[in-house]
């Protein structure tokens, strides 16, 4: 009797401990427009990094917006509020996700900015040449000098490697280049992707180890809740290190992992930044969702150059500025490749 | 009073009272031998994972785990191994021809123990032995959280904690080897692993950016955790077996587990809490 007295009250006991999930957690919240806009506001007001580099009064936001949303406003009218407030905080790494659509902030152009493809590529550069993986590279009119494009740093690690193996192929590019005068690379219209690909191909041109950028993270809810400045590295990695003259060709469209590619060549004594101011954000973004199944990123870090200068929002100025106009381009002239070709052509 | 202080005071109260109720057996004499036990079952898994959504996401799954015993007069030595790789959905979770398309959460969970605990007290008129002793208990939780398609992040919790162990043993039968086990589990002191991108985030010791990509990453994601205590972990655990022998050396283990634990690095950013239920069935071989 007393075994089953016991048995009893295990029962008991398990079956208690096995309902008591309203213990842990509370219920989830609820799916209404005023809601879901509170959750919005609030989840950017506390982890959201870049208002203050980014001159924007949240709460204002709020004042704003708040009063718009009733029990009656509809998904469309939600998805045109949320739409505004995206928009407005100015930053790539902020997107709205939802059934209705998808909302991006993305960098104007200046009037008359060209396209970003290099413009008349026969004029610079030699057909027929092998393509690799996520490289284009051909040797330039002037044999000597290599030309690589790197359309973008959207890598997938594999297993246990965070690094995509197709970035790895700038070992063979290299090794084959051993002889070249110099090397252009092309990130004018690269949007970015994964920091440890970019990172990994800049290694290859690192002469020895460097800080080449910083950044702090948000670790609060308040305004004012930043981590320390943290620095970030290149160093040599890989069978062969190319340290002759190298050219990175930059535009505004230059954005995110491909400003980080930008400033940690920027800190290489044989390497020279060409073209235009690069996109301004450096942000690493994070993915949430909203009760009504919107998902929304936002940034939860700052990113600073190599002299400790904020790139959010205002990106690394390159150390020769020079811009290719819509006449150029209509011309078939692109200066800043022409530009590039010459510093190569008239180093030591 | 929290609600979990009063779990936890309640969950030590039941083990006291079913530890304790009289029995009209004896203490179970034995020689000391070996259990191998290979379980499965139902687990229920409840995660919040504020990183990535204020939502609950929930599901069950059938795990496989391998438990080895050491019975000896004086002392138990346990260990465990538990795997479950579950789809937990929210209420926001499309599903499409009952597969999940959106908002869902692939989770895997591992789970490696070692406990060891000596008699500390032995109650004839009860007819229970009492165990005291310490575990050493390694619980990874990864998520893959798959918001849309080809839109995901991934999230986990690896937490290798020391703590007291709670152990009893009561006979059910009279000069039988079936018996019932009560064990109570509470880390006073854990290694923490926050991998990117969730609550690493906000780790002042740990950022992927750290790390060389291009050396041992486990080594090194290894190297940046956090030793923590009940400042930012709360965990919990409580384990109910039955256990009884169809033969001398083949059994059947009855066992529920209870599993909690709630995570925070900063300032309650980004809080995890994970709630794991499960139900197992185990084949038991006696050496």
């Amino acid at each position: 009797m007393n075994t089953i007295k016991r048995t009893f009250c295990i029962l008991i006991v398990v079956f208690t401990v096995y309902g008591c999930e309203n213990t842990f957690f509370e219920p989830d919240s609820a799916n209404t427009p005023e809601n879901n806009f509170e959750i919005f506001w609030k989840d950017f007001d506390r982890y959201y990094a870049q208002f203050s580099v980014r001159h924007i009064d949240w709460d204002s936001v709020y004042t704003l917006y708040r009063p718009q949303i009733s029990p009656s406003t509809s998904d469309r009218q939600l998805f045109n509020i949320f739409s505004n407030i995206v928009l407005s905080i100015n930053d790539m790494h902020v997107s709205l996700y939802t059934p209705l659509g998808n909302v991006s902030w993305k960098q104007p152009y200046p009037p008359l900015y060209p396209s970003m493809r290099l413009i008349n590529a026969f004029k610079y550069i030699q057909g027929g040449a092998a393509q690799k993986s996520v490289f284009e590279y051909r040797t330039c009119q002037d044999p000597s000098i290599g030309y690589i494009i790197i359309q973008t740093f959207s890598g997938q690690s594999e297993g246990l490697s965070v690094i995509d193996s197709r970035y790895l192929v700038i070992d063979d590019i290299l090794s084959q280049w051993k002889n070249m005068k110099g090397i252009i690379i092309d990130v004018r219209w690269n949007g970015g992707g994964e920091m440890f690909d970019a990172q990994a191909v800049a290694n290859r041109f690192a002469d020895q180890s460097r800080v080449c950028s910083y950044y702090c993270q948000k670790i609060g809810p308040g305004k004012d809740d930043f981590s320390s400045w943290k620095s970030i590295s290149i160093e040599p990695k890989g069978p062969y290190q190319f340290l002759k003259p190298v050219v990175v060709l930059t535009s505004r469209a230059t954005m995110s992992a491909a400003e980080f590619f930008v400033g940690a060549m920027q800190v290489l004594p044989h390497v020279t930044i060409v073209g235009d101011t690069t996109g301004g954000g450096f942000g690493d973004p994070v993915l949430r969702e909203l009760p009504n199944g919107w998902t929304y990123r936002l940034s939860t870090t700052i990113g600073a150059d190599a002299q400790g200068r904020i790139i959010e929002g205002v990106g690394i100025f390159p150390d020769v500025a020079v811009t290719t106009t819509a006449i150029d381009s209509a011309n078939g002239i692109d200066r800043i490749m022409e530009k590039g070709i010459d510093i190569i052509k008239n180093s030591q | 009073m929290s609600n979990k202080l009063i779990i936890v005071i309640f969950l030590i109260l039941s083990y006291g009272c079913i530890s304790f109720s009289q029995d009209s057996s004896n203490i179970i004499s034995f020689e000391p031998h070996h259990l191998f036990t290979l379980s499965s079952g139902i687990s229920s898994h409840i995660v919040r994972d504020e990183m990535m959504s204020l939502l609950l996401y929930r599901g069950t799954q059938a795990p496989l785990a391998f438990l080895y015993r050491f019975r000896g007069i004086e002392n138990r030595h346990t260990v465990l191994f538990y795997y479950d790789y579950t789809e937990l959905n929210s209420s926001i979770t499309k599903i499409v021809n009952e597969k999940a398309v959106s908002h869902y959460i692939n989770n895997l969970h591992l789970n490696f123990e070692y406990s060891f605990s000596t008699r500390a007290a032995v109650f004839e008129d009860l007819h229970t032995t009492c165990f005291l002793g310490a575990r050493l208990s390694s619980i990874l939780n990864l998520r893959d959280h798959c918001f849309e398609q080809n839109n995901s992040q991934m999230s986990a919790e690896l937490m290798t904690g020391l703590g007291i162990c709670l152990l009893t043993e009561t006979a059910i039968q009279k000069e039988s080897n079936n018996y019932l086990r009560v064990e109570v589990n509470i880390p006073c002191i854990s290694y923490v692993l926050l991998p990117e991108p969730y609550n690493a985030k906000v780790s002042e010791n740990f950022s992927l950016f750290d790390i060389d990509p291009e050396r041992n990453i486990l080594w090194q994601i290894f190297k940046k955790g956090d030793f923590v205590s009940f400042n930012k972990l709360f965990e919990m655990q409580a384990d109910f077996s039955y256990i009884f022998f169809v033969s001398r050396y083949i059994g059947f283990d009855l066992h529920y587990r209870f599993q909690y634990y709630s995570f925070t690095q900063y300032q309650d950013l980004f809080r995890a809490r994970v709630l794991n239920n499960q139900f197992l069935l185990g084949l038991t071989v006696k050496l």
